[in-house]
């Protein structure tokens, strides 16, 4: 997907080239093998992935881990590992601390959740996390909400992109609230903007990149689709298509029918009765 | 000595070091990147696992990779 656009277009993060504009999480897959499958079928710019507490057995075998480095190895694809879990600043810094050390990469994923039924993020909490992981050297991205003062902020902090949700997480609702997002896209001209959670269809993500998003983060709607393979390819072209209209330029919406075949030439066209 | 490993109060024989109780003691292999150590919150390299002595009822996490999205 991603060598099929022009250098124009690609995707720098932090002076980064990253290879996609579809980011898909590693969770949820109904197995190793499949997970690694549908990482082929959607050859992802950014895998997410975590880190808890493990015994000497799971750190021993971890087929999930294996499949991950496997698919690093034989792609593009760079790891991104979040903070899910945090419920403050303090216990984000420290999660992202822990996981530069486990994946060796500044890269971070940055999410405190606020309230634990919608998941949304605590943006308060979030804004200080970034701001001192970003004096740390990190390169954060953070799931956010589409607030453009939220936004305006984490970027001024230095984040070299935000994530704003579509819809709380795991609801496959879709973009809620498109006419925000494009006050974004308008404002932040010059700013990477992910849409990050709530994708649950192809068409869905093709919308959001119509609109002017960067990129796309999702993971359930591939992992727990009946068939999370054919479903990553969906999303692979879905994303690149929206990409490809936004770069084209989409008509602007009209209440008034234009017909699109001239009147003008008509044989019957300004003819008198006789 | 008694210790607080992934959360849980544990009885072990006193180790020599950091390195003695997760490599000896626990079992976790004696490899770089596959987990990581936290004592008491804060992380520690694998290079300082030798020179880290433990006192009772230090808090030792043992962090490894997972899915996430």
């Amino acid at each position: 997907m991603a060598n099929t656009e022009s250098s124009t277009s690609q995707l720098t993060i932090a002076e980064t080239v990253i290879s996609s504009r579809f980011w898909l999480g590693s969770s949820d897959y109904p197995s190793p093998d499949i997970m690694g499958a549908a990482f082929a079928a959607a050859n992802p710019g950014f895998v997410t992935v975590s880190l808890r507490r493990q015994t000497a057995g799971q750190v021993k075998h971890n087929d999930y881990r294996h499949r991950i480095e496997e698919w690093l190895a034989s792609s593009r694809a760079k790891l991104l590992p979040n903070t899910a879990g945090a419920t403050s600043a303090k216990e984000a810094i420290h999660l992202a601390v822990l996981a530069r050390e486990l994946f060796n990469t500044q890269w971070i994923k940055l999410e405190v959740i606020g309230d634990d039924y919608s998941l949304q993020p605590d943006v308060f909490e979030l804004v200080a996390a970034a701001k001192e992981l970003q004096q740390q050297g990190f390169s954060v991205l953070p799931y956010c909400t589409d607030d453009l003062g939220v936004c305006e902020k984490l970027l001024s902090l230095g984040c070299p992109a935000v994530m704003p949700l579509a819809a709380p997480i795991g609801t496959g609702k879709g973009l809620l609230n498109p006419y925000q997002f494009q006050t974004l896209r308008s404002s932040l001209k010059e700013a990477v903007i992910v849409i990050d959670a709530g994708i649950g269809r192809p068409s869905q993500a093709m919308q959001a990149m119509e609109l002017g998003a960067d990129a796309v983060l999702l993971n359930t709607a591939v992992a727990k689709s009946n068939d999370p393979v054919a479903m990553a390819s969906a999303f692979a072209s879905a994303i690149e298509a929206g990409r490809r209209a936004y770069l084209a330029g989409v008509i602007p919406e009209r209440d008034r029918a234009v017909p699109s075949t001239p009147n003008a030439g008509l044989p019957f066209w300004h003819q008198s009765a006789p | 000595m008694k210790l607080v490993i992934n959360g849980e109060s544990t009885e072990v024989a006193t180790p020599e070091s950091l390195f003695d109780l997760v490599v000896n003691h626990l079992q976790y292999p004696d490899e770089s990147g596959r987990y990581i150590v936290a004592v008491n919150s804060e992380l520690v390299t694998k290079d300082r696992w030798t020179d880290v002595a433990l006192k009772d009822n230090d808090l030792v996490d043992i962090l490894g990779v997972i899915t996430g999205g």
